[in-house]
Parts: structure tokens; C-alpha cells; sequence
């Protein structure tokens, strides 16, 4: 028997479209191509552009204008033709050809379409068709369908590697501003730590032809966005292992991210522990700034599993008690993973505390309420469509201070670097959390 | 393939293009997808109402989760089963009975999606019977992107929708502006009475002010004892959508956009006038006067009520005026999908007058296909709104900060995802449609244009 919560429009109710999208615009020349109607075009740059100050995401994508007669006289044809004059405006490193359910029910063969249009001689990039439409599968599901299809398009046969090279998957790079950049650098720099490199992230707002060197690695390491679906099908396209890693967030996070991967590349463990102990210790003064003034509060959460899991062991590290979490993802391990990580970093969460799966926005609201009527929650760190509840709650008179944090978050942007990920990370939350603390709300 | 096919190839490939894009842009503003835009709306708007989209959980990530009664939204979530077997009414039947009586809201709008429309599915007999049911009004929309239609008709049908809701009962009705209101919902019941019905309005598709200052009209209207039931559709609830039947007129900016809406309108008798963009100081004056003479107000009342208003704007903008002296200005039109009334009015035209008093340089920048046959279309709508100023046409935003340099502009007044081609130019640009309304908006505007275009201004 079905609630009103299984039809509620979801915390992040963006589905595979707009997943595919994001992972268009985390490749600087990757090109878009909506074989859809006119009202898919609002899943995808639209959905990003408030989100991303930096790169303007509308450049990246075009659309076949299929409409109600090109459904009823056949459209697939039209995929040739809209890709050539794409590709011959735009120049790009590799195209994406997306369609909707409505043109699939009618039978025709889009994914051929695709390849053939690929296939021509002087067709410039590479070119993958990556089915949308379907019930199953969310915002990931289509972010992790363009690591594949990206993958696919990659020579992996590559006999002489590059010593020491870690190839990342599973990245989840959402928009040029520095805060991104920012975790870029501390992934290249954590490794270089270890004495190792950087090879192509995918994605992280490089060139397809970097991304297409990834065969040339050593090593091989996959995020959560690479989820488990993801990285088995990973190893049948590359013909390698990814080794799966969490995120590097929160001191704890980070100094087991090293770990594992000093583990899984074989980089000298003693170099990583000395790494380790030297940087924990700086960012634990940091952190204690705000542990010594405002242990004990607490928090909500409402993110993804990697990234909810990841917050919540950097919370703990600050003092923080999370009560409240919702994981907002379908397809990336959801309460398991966010479980897992917990347990690996030594964090429990408090007996009380409530994890809910797939919050609806309904759903989200009564707990702002209650937060709001019982001042029982202090802080909030969600997407910005999370948070634009507190602007239409009955009452407004008292609300805890908010983070922004996860996609979107359109009210949060940056002009300088301030990373999530690595101890700068804690350093660069702490310095948010404090800004919301000392203005006015502790 | 032959050797000389795939040059044929990509010449067949252009004319097709080129003829898409034309079949597009000779339609007002850019396409719509009626589900994207009405969702866009309703869940921006407050009020005891609930939506429920009939389509796939992918059709819900057509418009943007954030607004008042974004809470209020479900969703079917039909699959390929439900489409291909035909089975929708069960899972719409479930979703609507939930929402009706859990939610129990004062009506509920269902809106279908692409793949309904393409099975035909007759989603409103299950509406009509749940509505039996429940007892829940219900309203079923047809919506979707197949019929690639305006933005403005969009608009219309969904306006008409919520005007032709069963009206609140006068003794009940919701009214915005009149006697003791201060705005913000802020009432003094001391100095509150009914509106007076016979000097009542409604105010459509004026531009928004900026949040928590209430619009100038509404000092102004009350000194000169005129009434507003509604203005929408910033700031409307679904109470003021149902209560505008009661007003004696209505003033619209742009009076081609909403034929449906008038025809409700009309209905209840009322009279539709036109109104200008009241941006600017002189287009401010004339929508005030507009109202007076449609109420047959002396004109002498309104400047009795204006004058010190007037004067203070048209002082700053003299000052400002001699400033510019004619620095060449840019300002692009049909480049926004953003479903914003105010945007649509005039074509886009409607900031013209205020950006032309202050003594701005302007050419159009019409985004759309540069052919000769469109620039002679584009000519005739500008003769018909008295625009005679110059233009030029540009194909997509991307590598407008060529044509920037190369036409020696200034300043830029352009969308504000142009930021990146502006800045490439080195031209300061401020976003379209950001210049506050009233003679109230006029100092910030000025304040605004002269910090953007320092570098330019007193050259």
C-alpha cells in the first residue's frame, strides 16, 4: 500500500537527465545533444546554470526541437543532422545524445541513429547515446552513465603505463567556482603527499582529450559516484580493477582515504603516516575553535550518502551531535554506505538520531517545523532547495544557521579557494560554520 | 559514400537546421513546454492548493524545486509498464486519493506529461471522478512540451485556470490593497473597511519589486482612493487569483498576451486596459495616468498625490542624463525562457523609455535567425510598438562579445547569462528586466547604472 510520502516530490527529485547533463558540464568540451521535447531542456543547463557562476552550462547542450509532429512522422533521422551542425559549431571533445521516454515508446532506434551518425568519416568527436528515459535510476544513476559512456569512448589498451598515476572515477565535479577547483587541487595534492600523481579525474572540468589519456595510469581508484552498478561495469569496459575509496572529508576521513590509498597503490606507508600526523594535528587546533565554544549542538543533514557521511564524521570531529540525516540519493548505497563510512571512521551517531532515506520535500518541511517550534536543531547543512523551506515556514521568527552544501546550492558561491575535501577542508568548514555561528545565531 | 557526399551532407544538414531554427524564433520569445512553465508557476505561489504531475519522476525535473508550496508537489512516477499496458488510472487514482485526503488542500491541479499525451491518455475522467470522490475541486491540465507553444500562451492558460476557479465569496474575498494596509500582510483593522468595489482593480503582469518593499502604487492608488483586489502574478497567493472577479477593471501591461484570461475577465463584466511598463520616470507617469482617466480621476488629484515623487526621480535622472551623454548601449531581447510576464511584455521592449531617459545610445539586439525575411518581421513589430530605434539580429548569446566590440558599444543591457561574453568585450552590462518599477525605482536604478558603468560614465 503505497503513503503519500512514495509520491511526494523528493528532496533531490532531478532525475538521470540532468545526472548526464552535470557530467557534460564537468567535461569543459563535452556537448549535450536533447533528442527530447521542448520541456527536457529545463532538466538539464537550466538546472545548473544558478548553480554555476563560473561556466555557463546553456553553451553546452542542443536540442533536436522534437515536437508532436516529429513524433507521429518519426525523428529519429533527425539525430544526424542536429549532431553535425552541433558539432560543427560547437567543436566539441565528445557528445552525448540523450533521449526521453515519450520518443522511446514509439519503437524507434535512437541508439543506432547515434552510432551511425558516429560512425561517418568525418564525424569530429566521439559519440555516445545514453537512454533516459525509464522510471529506474536518479540524478546519479545519469552522472554515472556518462562515466561509462565516456569510458567507453577511451582506448584502455594502453601497454606502457605511467608509474605512480592514479586514474580517479567518480568525481563528482558540479561547477567551475573555486570551492570545486578547490577539491580538485586537494585530491592532486593528497596524492602528490603520497608521491604520487594526478592522472584524469573523471569528472573534474578537464578536456576529453585528458580524460582519454586515462588509460596511461598505473593506478585506478573509484569515488562512491562511481557506484557498485557502475564500477562492475567499469572493469568489463577498461578491463582494470577500481579500487573503491570514500571521499577524503573530515580529519578521520582524510587520514584513512590516505591509508587506503597508500594501501591499494603501495606508496610508502611511512611517508603517509608522517603526512598524516603532521597535517591532523595543525587542523585539529583549527578545528577545536569551534569544539571548545559549541561542542554538543545539534545538526541536520540532508545530503547524498558520500557526501552526508562524510559531513557528519567532520561534524563529529567539531563536536557536533547530527540528529537528524537524510540521504537523498537512490543509487549510490544510501544508509549502507553512509553506515559503513561511519563505522570505518569511528563515528556513532547519537542513539536518537533519525536517518531517513529519500526525504521528501514534504517531509523535510514537518522536520523544519519541529526544529523550528521545539529549537532542537542548532544548525543545517543542506542544498539550497532544502533550505528555501525555512523561507515559507509559518513562522520564521527563529530558524538555526544553515550551510549550503551538496547540488544545488544556488545562494552559496565562491571567489576563492574553499575546498570540502582534505584537511583544508576542515579548515575552509570550519571557518563557514563559525560565519553563521558568530552571526547572530549563537 | 561517395567522395563529394559528405560536403552534400552537411549542406542539406544546414538548410534543415536553419529552417528549425527559423520555425522557433518566428514565434514570440523562445519555445515552452506547457508543464515546465505552469509547474514554474504554481510552485512559486503560495496557497492552500496541491499539484499533482501525471507522468514519470524524470518529467518532474522540468522546472526548478524552490518556492512556497514547493512541499505541495507529487508525482505519479508511471513507468514503462503503466505507458505501454495503458494503466495510469491506478497509480493516478492512489496519488489523488492520498493527496485529497491527507493533504486535503482546496484544490488540486494535475498536469500531464509527454509520454501521456503520446498514449492519449484521458487523465480527466479519472480527475472528474476522484474529484466526485473527494470532494476536492481538481482541475486537469493537458500540459506537456509536444506542442511547442509561447511562453505568453502558456501564460494565458494557466492565468485563465486560476482566474476561473469558483470565485471567494465577496463578504470573504481576498483584496491586496486598500485603506489600512501596509503591506506584508500588515493590516491596521482601525482604518480597515471593504473595498470599494466600484473603484477596484486588478494589476497584471506588472514588473516585481524588490522583496519586502511594498510596491509605491499602493500609498498612491489609496491616496487617490482606488482600490486593488489583485496584482499578479508577483506575490499572488491562490486567494487573490480567486477573488479578481470582484474588481470593476483590470490593468495589464501588454493586452495581446492573455486573450483566455480577459475572456474571464470580461465575463464578470470587468473592462481591460492597457498599462505601460511602469519603469522609468515618464512610463511611470503615464501608467498612473492610464488608471486615473479609466476612473475618471482629475489629473490634477494625481499630481497632488505624484508631485513630490516625480520631481525627486526626474531631478536625480537629470543629473544622471548629463553624465551619460549618449554612451552607446546594447540591449538584447528575446534571449530569456523565464517565463516572467514582465519580461514578455512588449517584447521585451518595456525598459526602452527608461533606458532612453536617461540619455543611453540604444540599439536592439534581437536574438534570432539573422535572415533577411525575419529582419523584415522583426521591423514590422517594432513599427507597431513605435520602436524606432535601431537594430541588429544575432543567432545564439555565444560570440556576442564580437559583435559587441565590433559595433563600438559602451554598455551592455543583456541576459544575465551574457555576463561571460560582456566581460570577453570588456563592455559593463547590467541584467535585463533588473531595473525597479516606479518612480521609487528610479534613484537605486541610476545608483546601479552609474556604479556598473563608472568606467564609462564622464568619459
Amino acid at each position: 500500500m503505497a503513503t503519500l510520502e512514495d509520491y511526494a516530490l523528493k528532496s533531490l527529485h532531478l532525475a538521470k537527465m540532468t545526472g548526464v547533463m552535470m557530467g557534460v558540464h564537468a567535461i569543459r568540451d563535452a556537448f549535450l545533444l536533447m533528442h527530447t521535447g521542448v520541456g527536457c531542456k529545463y532538466k538539464t543547463a537550466s538546472q545548473i546554470a544558478q548553480h554555476d557562476w563560473a561556466t555557463h552550462p546553456n553553451k553546452k547542450e542542443g536540442w533536436t526541437q522534437v515536437g508532436d509532429r516529429a513524433v507521429i512522422k518519426g525523428s529519429a533521422d533527425r539525430i544526424g543532422v542536429f549532431a553535425r551542425s552541433w558539432a560543427d559549431r560547437r567543436n566539441p571533445g565528445f557528445m552525448a545524445v540523450v533521449s526521453a521516454l515519450f520518443l522511446e515508446l514509439t519503437g524507434e532506434d535512437f541508439s543506432d541513429a547515434v552510432k551511425k551518425a558516429a560512425a561517418e568519416d568525418d564525424f569530429p568527436c566521439p559519440m555516445e547515446f545514453i537512454s533516459t528515459g525509464g522510471a529506474v535510476g536518479d540524478f546519479f544513476t545519469g552522472y554515472g552513465e556518462m562515466l561509462l559512456s565516456v569510458s567507453r569512448s577511451i582506448d584502455w589498451d594502453t601497454e606502457e603505463k605511467r608509474a605512480g598515476e592514479v586514474s580517479i572515477m567518480g568525481h563528482m565535479f558540479t561547477r567551475y567556482e573555486a570551492d570545486q577547483r578547490a577539491d580538485v587541487a586537494q585530491i592532486k595534492g593528497l596524492l602528490k603527499a603520497l608521491g604520487l600523481a594526478a592522472g584524469p579525474i573523471f569528472f573534474s572540468g578537464s578536456d576529453y582529450a585528458d580524460l582519454s589519456r586515462a588509460g596511461g595510469s598505473e593506478h585506478n581508484l573509484a569515488f562512491p559516484y562511481a557506484s557498485k552498478r557502475v564500477s562492475r561495469r567499469l572493469k568489463k569496459i577498461t578491463g582494470r580493477e577500481w579500487s573503491p575509496v570514500h571521499l577524503p572529508i573530515g580529519i578521520e576521513g582524510t587520514s584513512r582515504w590516505l591509508r587506503e590509498v597508500a594501501e591499494v597503490t603501495g606508496a610508502d606507508k611511512g611517508r603517509c603516516e608522517s603526512y598524516i600526523e603532521t597535517q591532523s594535528r595543525k587542523v585539529r587546533d583549527q578545528a577545536s575553535k569551534i569544539r571548545e565554544r559549541y561542542a554538543g549542538q545539534a545538526v541536520a543533514v540532508i545530503a547524498d550518502a558520500p557526501l552526508a557521511a562524510g559531513l557528519c564524521s567532520m561534524l563529529d570531529e567539531f563536536g557536533f551531535r547530527p540528529m537528524f540525516v537524510g540521504l537523498r540519493d537512490q543509487s549510490l548505497g544510501n544508509e549502507k554506505l553512509f553506515r559503513d563510512w561511519l563505522a570505518k571512521d569511528g563515528v556513532e551517531l547519537p542513539a536518537e538520531a533519525e536517518v531517513i532515506v529519500r526525504p521528501s520535500l514534504n517531509q523535510i518541511r514537518d522536520r523544519f517545523i519541529t526544529m523550528v517550534e521545539e529549537r532542537n536543531i542548532s544548525g543545517v547543512f543542506a542544498s539550497s532547495t532544502d533550505l528555501n523551506l525555512f523561507q515559507n515556514l509559518p513562522m520564521r521568527r527563529y530558524q538555526p544557521w544553515q550551510v549550503q552544501v551538496g547540488f544545488p546550492t544556488t545562494h552559496y558561491h565562491v571567489t576563492y579557494a574553499i575546498p570540502t575535501f582534505g584537511y583544508a577542508g576542515v579548515v575552509s568548514m570550519a571557518q563557514r560554520i563559525l560565519d553563521r555561528l558568530l552571526n547572530g545565531h549563537a | 559514400m561517395s567522395e563529394g557526399e559528405p560536403k552534400q551532407l552537411k549542406m542539406l544538414d544546414e538548410s534543415f537546421w536553419q529552417d528549425h531554427e527559423a520555425r522557433l524564433r518566428n514565434n514570440l520569445g523562445q519555445p515552452c513546454c506547457t508543464l515546465s512553465g505552469i509547474s514554474t508557476g504554481l510552485i512559486t505561489m503560495p496557497g492552500d492548493f496541491a499539484v499533482v504531475i501525471h507522468g514519470e519522476h524524470e518529467c518532474a525535473s522540468c522546472f526548478h524545486h524552490e518556492g512556497a508550496s514547493m512541499h505541495r508537489f507529487f508525482c505519479v512516477g508511471l513507468n514503462e509498464d503503466d505507458f505501454t499496458g495503458g494503466e495510469t488510472r491506478e497509480k493516478l487514482t492512489e496519488c489523488l486519493r492520498l493527496v485529497a485526503t491527507e493533504v486535503k488542500p482546496s484544490v488540486i491541479f494535475v498536469l500531464g506529461a509527454c509520454p501521456v499525451e503520446v498514449i492519449g491518455d484521458r487523465f480527466e475522467i479519472t480527475v472528474a471522478k476522484l474529484e466526485k470522490e473527494t470532494g476536492v475541486p481538481m482541475r486537469a491540465l493537458h500540459t506537456s512540451g509536444l506542442k511547442v507553444g509561447t511562453q505568453a500562451a502558456m501564460l494565458d492558460w494557466m492565468w485563465e485556470t486560476l482566474a476561473d476557479l469558483p470565485p471567494i465569496p465577496e463578504e470573504r474575498m481576498k483584496w491586496v490593497n486598500g485603506p489600512g494596509y501596509f503591506g506584508e500582510g500588515d493590516f491596521r483593522d482601525d482604518v480597515r473597511r471593504p473595498p470599494n468595489l466600484e473603484r477596484s482593480m486588478n494589476l497584471i503582469g506588472l514588473p516585481e519589486v524588490r522583496r519586502g518593499t511594498p510596491p509605491e502604487w499602493m500609498e498612491i492608488l489609496q491616496a487617490l482612493e482606488l482600490d486593488v483586489i489583485s496584482s499578479v502574478p508577483f506575490g499572488a497567493d491562490l486567494d487573490v487569483w480567486r477573488s479578481m472577479s470582484h474588481a470593476r477593471k483590470t490593468f495589464v501591461a501588454d493586452k495581446r498576451l492573455y486573450p483566455k484570461l480577459f475572456e474571464v475577465l470580461e465575463g464578470h463584466g470587468q473592462e481591460i486596459v492597457e498599462v505601460p511598463l511602469p519603469i522609468g520616470v515618464d512610463q511611470t507617469r503615464r501608467f498612473y495616468e492610464t488608471i486615473c482617466n479609466a476612473f475618471d480621476v482629475p489629473l490634477s488629484k494625481l499630481d497632488s498625490v505624484i508631485e513630490e515623487r516625480q520631481s525627486a526621480a526626474q531631478e536625480a535622472l537629470d543629473a544622471f542624463k548629463v553624465r551619460v551623454g549618449g554612451i552607446r548601449m546594447a540591449m538584447g531581447i528575446r534571449m530569456y525562457n523565464n517565463y516572467r510576464a514582465d519580461q514578455l511584455a512588449y517584447e521585451g521592449l518595456g525598459d526602452v523609455d527608461a533606458l532612453a531617459e536617461m540619455g543611453f545610445d540604444l540599439t536592439i539586439l534581437v536574438q534570432g535567425p539573422p535572415e533577411e525575411r525575419m529582419r523584415a518581421r522583426f521591423a514590422e513589430t517594432f513599427a507597431y510598438l513605435g520602436c524606432t530605434l535601431p537594430f541588429d539580429i544575432f543567432p545564439e548569446p555565444w560570440g556576442l562579445a564580437s559583435r559587441l566590440k565590433e559595433g563600438g558599444f559602451d554598455a551592455a543591457y543583456l541576459a544575465d547569462h551574457c555576463r561571460i561574453e560582456a566581460r570577453e568585450a570588456q563592455v559593463p552590462m547590467v541584467p535585463l528586466r533588473t531595473l525597479q518599477p516606479y518612480f521609487a525605482g528610479v534613484e537605486n536604478n541610476l545608483i546601479r547604472m552609474a556604479k556598473t558603468l563608472e568606467e564609462v560614465l564622464d568619459l
